[in-house]
This record gives C-alpha cells, sequence and structure tokens, in this order.
C-alpha cells in the first residue's frame, strides 16, 4: 500500500475515534447543570456559553481568551520556567498542528484534487523547501525542548507539588516517542532520497542524524518506509489518546479559564 | 458494596474543570490545611482527580464498554473525610492557572457526599439544628439581642422598627457572648454616624451558610425567603452584615436561591464605615484604649502597630480588601502592617468551611500558623472583619499563651471614635 494511503488512513482512524472521545467526554459534561437545568442539551450550553460572552463584551472576552486561556498568565506568575517549558510544547504543538494541516490541504486538495500548481502552494508541498524544512524541524525541536523540561521536572527535580502518576508518565512516554521518532524517519528520507546537502542542511537535525549513514550500503528506501509506518503510527496513537488523557487539558483548559475569569468579571463578587 | 456515582448536582461547568485540571500541583502547594495536615486525601488535587476517577470509572470509554465499575464505600468515606478537611478558603482558585472556579466545586462536592449519607455526623446533626432553632448555637431565637443588653440605650426599640439600614447580626455575633462585642461596637459606631437602623431580632434566621458549606443546604432557601422577607417588611434600602460569610451568602447565593433580585443593597460592614469616616460623618482620635497595650497609648508614643487579616469570605470569596484597610489606616496613631501572606492569597485563620466541626485539631493548626505570620510582623495586635476569625485566632492565641491581641475591625473603630464615654 502507498506510502500516503496509509498515513491518511492512520489518520483519518485516529481522528474517527478521537472525535468520538471528545463526544464522550461532552456527553459527560452535559449531564451536569446549565444555569440550574439539569442535562440541557449540547445547544443549550452553548447558548449559555455565547450569553456569558455577550455580557462580558468581545474585547474583554478575547483578552480573557489571549491572556488567560491560552497565555496562562497565572502559570507565568508561578514560574516562568514553568511557563517556558509549557509554552515550549503546547506553542509548538499548535504551530505544528496548523503547518502539517495547511501541509496536508495544499497536498491533497489543493494540488491533488484541484490541480493548484501555484509556486506557493508547491513551496508548501515540497518538504525540502527551506522554510518548511526549518519549520518543521524547528518547531519540533521546541516541543522536544518543552518535553525534556516537563518530563525533567516531573521525574528528577521533583517538586513537593507534584503527584506523578500512569496516565502522566503514559502522556509522557507518547508524545516523547511521537516527537523523537520524527528526526529519523527525516535522516532516513534525506539518504533515501539523495537529496543534496546544499538542500538537505535545512532539516538541520535530520540532516545531522543522517551523515554518519550516508556511507553505509542500507535499504534505504524500505528502511524510510519502516520509520515512516511507526512514526505515523505513533502520531496517531497520540491523537487517539487525546480525549482519552490528561492533554486533553490542552483543549479544555483554554476555555474554563476563558469562562471563569469572564464569569469572575461579569459576575462581581 | 459499591455505589453508583449521579453528576446531576454538579454544573456542566464543574464537570468540565474535571478534564481542565492539568495535575500541575500548584492547588497542593498553596493548600492551607494540606501545610498542616500531611494527607493524600486533603489538598484539591486529591479531591479532583479522585472525582474525575469515579467519573471515568462509571461514565468513561472502558464503562460504555465493558459496563460500570462501582464506588467502594471506603473510597468514598476517605474522599468525604478529605473533602470536610477544607476551610473553604480558595486559595486554590487564586493560583490555578487554568483557574478553575473551586469553592462551587467543593460545595457540590459536599453536597454530593451529604445526600450519599456521607458527611460528617456533626455536620448532617448541624442542618437539624438550624432548621428546628433558625441558629446555629442551638439557643432560643429569641434571645438574638443578648448582646444588645449592655448598650447603653439597651436593647429597646432596636429591634422591629422601620429603617433605612437594617444590621444582620449573624449567628456568632449573636450567641457567643465572646463576639458579643462586635455587633455592640458596631451599633455604636452607626448611632455615632447617626444612622438610623435596627435589627430583626428573633426574626434573624441564620442565613444559610453553614448548611451550605456542610452540603446539607437543601433548606436554605427556605431560610433565605425567610430572612429576605423579614428585611423587606422593614423598608429598609441597605442591609449590612458585620459577618463575610452572611454577606457573601446574602450576596451571591440568596438571589441564585431565589431566583430573584433581593430588592436591597447588601454591604459589609467595613463598606459602610468606609464611606461614613471618609465623608467626615465619624470623626476618629488616636486609639487611646488600653485594650492593645498596657498602659493606654498616649501622645508621643509611638503609633500603634496592627496588622490586618483578610477573611476569607470578605476577600478571596467577595473582593473587598482595600476599605477594611482604608479604615485601619484612617485611625491616627495606627501603623499598618501587612503580613507575608496577604489579600488574594492571604492564609486562612482555620475557622472556615465547617472545619472546626469536622476537624479542631487542623483548624487550631491553621490559625496558628496564622498568627506566627502576624507576629512576625512586630504588629501588637491583628485585626480581622469576621467574628469567626476572631474566635479562632483568639482561641489559638490563648491555648498558644501569645501576648498578641486579636480585635474586630468594629471594635477598633469605635474605640478610635470620638464619642462620650
Amino acid at each position: 500500500m502507498p506510502r500516503l494511503a496509509v498515513f491518511w488512513l492512520l489518520h483519518a482512524a485516529a481522528a474517527a475515534v478521537f472525535v468520538a472521545g471528545c463526544g464522550l467526554r461532552v456527553s459527560v459534561w452535559l449531564q451536569g447543570s446549565v444555569e440550574g437545568r439539569t442535562a440541557p442539551g449540547l445547544p443549550a450550553a452553548l447558548r449559555a456559553a455565547w450569553r456569558l460572552v455577550r455580557r462580558a463584551g468581545p474585547r474583554r472576552a478575547l483578552s480573557a481568551l489571549f491572556v488567560d486561556g491560552l497565555l496562562h498568565r497565572r502559570l507565568l506568575a508561578a514560574g516562568r520556567g514553568r511557563w517556558f517549558a509549557h509554552a515550549c510544547l503546547l506553542g509548538g504543538f499548535a504551530a505544528m498542528f496548523a503547518l502539517s494541516l495547511l501541509t496536508g490541504f495544499c497536498t491533497e486538495v489543493l494540488v491533488g484534487l484541484l490541480g493548484v500548481h501555484h509556486p506557493l502552494v508547491l513551496a508548501i508541498v515540497a518538504k525540502d523547501t527551506p522554510a518548511m524544512a526549518l519549520a518543521n524541524e524547528t518547531l519540533g525541536l521546541v516541543m522536544l525542548a518543552g518535553m525534556a523540561l516537563v518530563a525533567g521536572r516531573r521525574y528528577l527535580v521533583r517538586p513537593a507539588q507534584l503527584r506523578t502518576a500512569a496516565p502522566d508518565t503514559a502522556l509522557v512516554l507518547l508524545l516523547g516517542a511521537t516527537l523523537v521518532s520524527g528526526y529519523p524517519v527525516e535522516a532516513l528520507r534525506l539518504i533515501a532520497e539523495g537529496v543534496p546537502a546544499h538542500v538537505g542542511w535545512y532539516s538541520y537535525i535530520g540532516y545531522a542524524l543522517s551523515l554518519p549513514l550516508r556511507g553505509l550500503a542500507w535499504p534505504w528506501p524500505a528502511l524510510h518506509d519502516a520509520a515512516f509506518f511507526f512514526h505515523t503510527t505513533v502520531a496517531s496513537a497520540f491523537f487517539a489518546y487525546v480525549p482519552f488523557s490528561k492533554f486533553f487539558h490542552a483543549l479544555v483548559s483554554p476555555l474554563v479559564a476563558t469562562a471563569n475569569r469572564l464569569r469572575r468579571e461579569v459576575e462581581p463578587a | 458494596m459499591s455505589v453508583s456515582l449521579k453528576l446531576g448536582g454538579y454544573t456542566a461547568r464543574q464537570l468540565m474543570e474535571l478534564d481542565a485540571c492539568t495535575r500541575c500541583g500548584e492547588c497542593v502547594a498553596w493548600c492551607p490545611a494540606f501545610a498542616e495536615r500531611r494527607e493524600e486525601s486533603i489538598h484539591p488535587l486529591a479531591k479532583i482527580a479522585c472525582l474525575k476517577g469515579w467519573v471515568e470509572r462509571q461514565y468513561g470509554l472502558r464503562a460504555r464498554l465493558f459496563g460500570r465499575r462501582g464506588i467502594e464505600e471506603a473510597e468514598v468515606a476517605r474522599f468525604s473525610q478529605g473533602l470536610y478537611q477544607c476551610t473553604l478558603c480558595t486559595r486554590c482558585r487564586e493560583v490555578c492557572p487554568v483557574h478553575i472556579d473551586t469553592r462551587p466545586l467543593w460545595l457540590a462536592m459536599r453536597q454530593h457526599m451529604a445526600g450519599m449519607g456521607a458527611a460528617p455526623p456533626a455536620l448532617s446533626a448541624l442542618g437539624e439544628r438550624v432548621m428546628a432553632r433558625h441558629n446555629i448555637a442551638g439557643e432560643d431565637n429569641a434571645g438574638r439581642l443578648g448582646w444588645a443588653a449592655n448598650l447603653p440605650q439597651g436593647a429597646e426599640g432596636l429591634a422591629g422598627r422601620r429603617a433605612e439600614m437594617v444590621y444582620f447580626v449573624g449567628c456568632v455575633a449573636s450567641f457567643y457572648p465572646q463576639a458579643y462585642s462586635i455587633p455592640q461596637s458596631l451599633a455604636q459606631t452607626l448611632e455615632a454616624a447617626g444612622v438610623g437602623f435596627a435589627v430583626l431580632g428573633g426574626e434573624e434566621w441564620c442565613c444559610g451558610f453553614p448548611l451550605l458549606a456542610a452540603g446539607v443546604g437543601s433548606e436554605a432557601a427556605a431560610l433565605a425567603r425567610h430572612n429576605v422577607e423579614a428585611v423587606r417588611a422593614t423598608g429598609a434600602s441597605t442591609l449590612v452584615t458585620a459577618c463575610p460569610s452572611c454577606y457573601h451568602t446574602w450576596q451571591r447565593d440568596y438571589p441564585r436561591l431565589l431566583g430573584e433580585p433581593l430588592g436591597f443593597a447588601v454591604r459589609h460592614a467595613t463598606e459602610v464605615l468606609a464611606e461614613l469616616v471618609e465623608a467626615g460623618r465619624l470623626k476618629l482620635r488616636p486609639y487611646t484604649v488600653g485594650a492593645v497595650r498596657e498602659p493606654p497609648l498616649r501622645g508621643g508614643q509611638p503609633p500603634l502597630r496592627l496588622t490586618y487579616h483578610d477573611p476569607c469570605d470578605l476577600g478571596r470569596n467577595s473582593g473587598i480588601y482595600e476599605a477594611p484597610r482604608r479604615l485601619l489606616r484612617a485611625i491616627p496613631g495606627v501603623e499598618l502592617r501587612e503580613m507575608e501572606d496577604n489579600r488574594e492569597l492571604a492564609l486562612c485563620c482555620g475557622g472556615g468551611g465547617d472545619l472546626e466541626m469536622a476537624d479542631a485539631a487542623l483548624s487550631a493548626a491553621m490559625a496558628r500558623r496564622r498568627l506566627a505570620q502576624a507576629q512576625a510582623t512586630g504588629a501588637e495586635a491583628i485585626v480581622s472583619a469576621c467574628q469567626q476569625c476572631k474566635r479562632t485566632l483568639s482561641a489559638a492565641a490563648r491555648r498558644e499563651g501569645l501576648s498578641m491581641r486579636v480585635l474586630d475591625i468594629t471594635e477598633v473603630l469605635w474605640r478610635s471614635v470620638a464619642h462620650d464615654g
């Protein structure tokens, strides 16, 4: 089966599990009450949320979302190092996700379905375009740095306030495996496709990893396929696991932080 | 025997909050109860993680696929114990990076536990007592004016008259003699400022906060309805109280419980008094009474050093931090010193959330720590704006044999008001 077909198949399955998992979570939330009504249903809950935003006004709502929901002002107050690690991980993840969506859209829809061949679209689709290669490599590195800081704090520094349980470790392992396994894929691709040094070095980590291997007469295309499938499987597993894991907080906490700050502002004590 | 979990007592937002918790442990680091008693069931993270685990067991993917797993009664008992070893001080809410609104969450959990019959027996009995006697002391409610007997004008005419302002005294100040000087001071100060006010006397019922805090608040609406009707009958436009918990309950819970606006303003005594001082309706002289310093302060002596303790229900839960400080700074000869933890991050005195009834030793330990912070400022007295804080801190100071005095802000102000006698 072609590599891309496997990629999309796995991602489609993961997306289905992700959506089902999110639906499961939301169905649990909706067993609680909204404005005094028990089990109100999703439309009523959304209407209540919208009323809160309208009472607060768009400027205050956006400010709360940006400052407390996304930038996590209180985490910054708690410690710059922790905020930095979190920002690397979450910011890197969000940017990488957006970049992947853009690449996928350009590859499958604009080029694949619509036959668009605009130079900008082709630059996004091509893996070795300097900007794309640098962005992918750097965002992965940013996330890895954040991951290393988070894991170092949890497992080495071990401040007294942390409580490490199996779900924390499962998440660290799965996310770590997803991040780390991306670089060998790139290294093997550079060798398998014979990408010249002046182009390949934009993927600076993958390129560095590929250097000691270049003289070996190994079946690079097959190794690249294997590494790609492994990376895709792990990444898909992580994606599917999100709604069932602690990482789900990345989706929920911005909503909660924003809503609770707005509630305190529009319902003054 | 295992139990099943019903989620109807929580709001959808609270169930979202369980998923929003990042397990960062910031609440663990700031929890004053956990700081005194290092038991894993006490801190906020444990409560959230436990309930979240139960939700997973009964409503998660595995439960949907293979059936629900029950919750053992021993787990419920352990959870409930930790839940009530909390003063509802909400310091955890102030530091939570994702803004989890812990106070209503803890209250919903307590209601849940009480509904399962897992609340501490003393708190279940409290509910029955309040509903039967209309006060937390279990006394004859007609005796609510005991504090007024020693007023120069006596209790005569205080209750039942029509006035612009109703003073809601609260159970602690009405029935615990060590707190009598708070309503005495406030009543005389209002008189001195020429503010016409009335009290409800036997028509004042417990505000219902102790029941809400205990998780047995299903009857609180009846108390609210009675109290609101009693105030409306006086024609007052303002209700004032010196009790932060009463204040918070009137201000935040009553409109929700009754489903309608009250029709009059609710204010804490410190707000009213600060306005009276700033409007020049109360003339203040140097603090001259020897209650704090012996011999009494005289001209030329160094200023009286006071430190202010923010009551949780007044500060964090109601947002009133500056009015009491403005009042204290307005008193000539007073130097206000801040404790290490103040305002949003102030330590709790240990007297909130019905903790004293659930775990008196833990409450006392928390009070000790707060007094130590007060002592570190070099202050001669710790001043609060809450009768329960005064009661808890005074008891701890007495037990520890500390020379530090514990005063309520109404007492300090009354001793500074230029008046005859």
